[in-house]
């Protein structure tokens, strides 16, 4: 199935881009796509993204335009596109 | 909030044209009038904030934010002029508040939020805007605007994007519940465009407006956020956290 990958602000410039789409067998959870994600751009995005495996309680993750926290147990569906928002506190 | 006060002959000349709106009117602005508003950061988020509250008519605004003007500053905080380089901060906000409002009562604090003096500050207003540039800064008011039940708006920016939500303590998540933890890898000095700042600071005035007047839909619960660099713009759900360490626990306002 084919997910939407979105990441914002900081994640954004360490991925190197605002969004991409990802192919993902049937079944594959939010925190599959998300340890993925960080494998697959390497270091800088990593060290923002996760800790221990997880992700960075401060990240906010949205499966379209809904919250959802990285304790639940959420299997991702065909088309879904999910936002990693990086906290941001610009004034 | 005080009692709301009718308005002057002056007032009803300055603030015409907004009463018009639909849903605010004479008594919106007499609302406005009334209200006590604190703006954490003058900066060029802050800036525009308190600037677009003071032509609106509240009726006082403490304005916090510590430090004197530096060149790098001026490409967004348009409170400050060139002439008050090396001077601080605060005082060229207050001076160029009172010349677009001679009414307006300005407490002006040369500091930025800090432990020592975040719960005076959240005391005396009925309604607080953040646009601090440290979660440090953001973190303690969120706690104090927890604990006195002082609605809070959350607005921040990085390069060509802006984040914007209204907590409500008790209702809507509040900071803690969206950023339990210190973020990884923030810095205090960011890329910004004055009118990206200005953008969200504009936004953040509109939400102030609307809940002090009592009118209008506030981003409660909901994140808005925009990216200027495509003009995308999105309004998200979000969610409180049950274990959240400021708001899920019941707070005794008087504990230090």
């Amino acid at each position: 199935m084919q997910i939407t990958l979105e990441y914002t602000a900081q994640l954004k410039r360490a991925s190197g881009t605002a969004d991409e789409e990802i192919d993902v067998p049937e079944g594959t959870t939010l925190q599959e796509l998300l340890r993925h994600a960080a494998e697959r751009h390497g270091e800088e995005l990593e060290a923002l993204l996760l800790r221990d495996q997880d992700c960075h309680p401060s990240i906010l993750i949205f499966v379209g335009n809904d919250q959802v926290h990285w304790e639940t147990r959420r299997p991702l569906q065909d088309h879904d596109r999910v936002t990693l928002l990086s906290p941001i506190s610009g004034g | 909030m005080g009692s709301p006060e009718s308005l002057t002959d002056t007032e009803r000349a300055v603030y015409e044209w907004q009463m018009w709106v639909p849903g605010f009117g004479e008594t919106g602005q007499e609302r406005l009038k009334a209200s006590s508003v604190l703006v954490s950061r003058c900066g060029g988020l802050g800036s525009v904030v308190a600037y677009e509250l003071a032509a609106a008519g509240i009726g006082r605004l403490v304005i916090a934010h510590g430090g004197n003007l530096e060149p790098g500053d001026l490409n967004r905080q348009l409170l400050m002029t060139h002439d008050w380089l090396g001077k601080p901060r605060v005082e060229s906000a207050e001076r160029r508040l009172k010349e677009l409002n001679p009414r307006l009562e300005v407490v002006a604090v040369n500091s930025n939020v800090n432990q020592h003096n975040a719960a005076e500050l959240a005391d005396q207003v009925d309604l607080i805007v953040d646009c601090a540039p440290l979660f440090e800064e953001r973190f303690l008011m969120n706690r104090e605007a927890v604990r006195r039940r002082v609605p809070l708006v959350e607005c921040a920016m990085y390069e060509l994007e802006v984040q914007l939500t209204t907590i409500i303590p008790g209702r809507t998540p509040c900071l803690a519940c969206l950023h339990p933890e210190q973020p990884t890898g923030w810095k205090r000095e960011f890329p910004v465009f004055g009118a990206v700042s200005g953008t969200v600071g504009c936004l953040a005035a509109m939400e102030a407006v609307k809940l002090l007047a009592g009118f209008g839909q506030p981003l409660l619960g909901e994140l808005l956020t925009a990216d200027l660099r495509d003009m995308t713009v999105r309004k998200r759900s979000l969610r409180r956290r049950e274990n959240c360490d400021v708001c899920s626990v019941p707070v005794d306002p008087k504990s230090p």
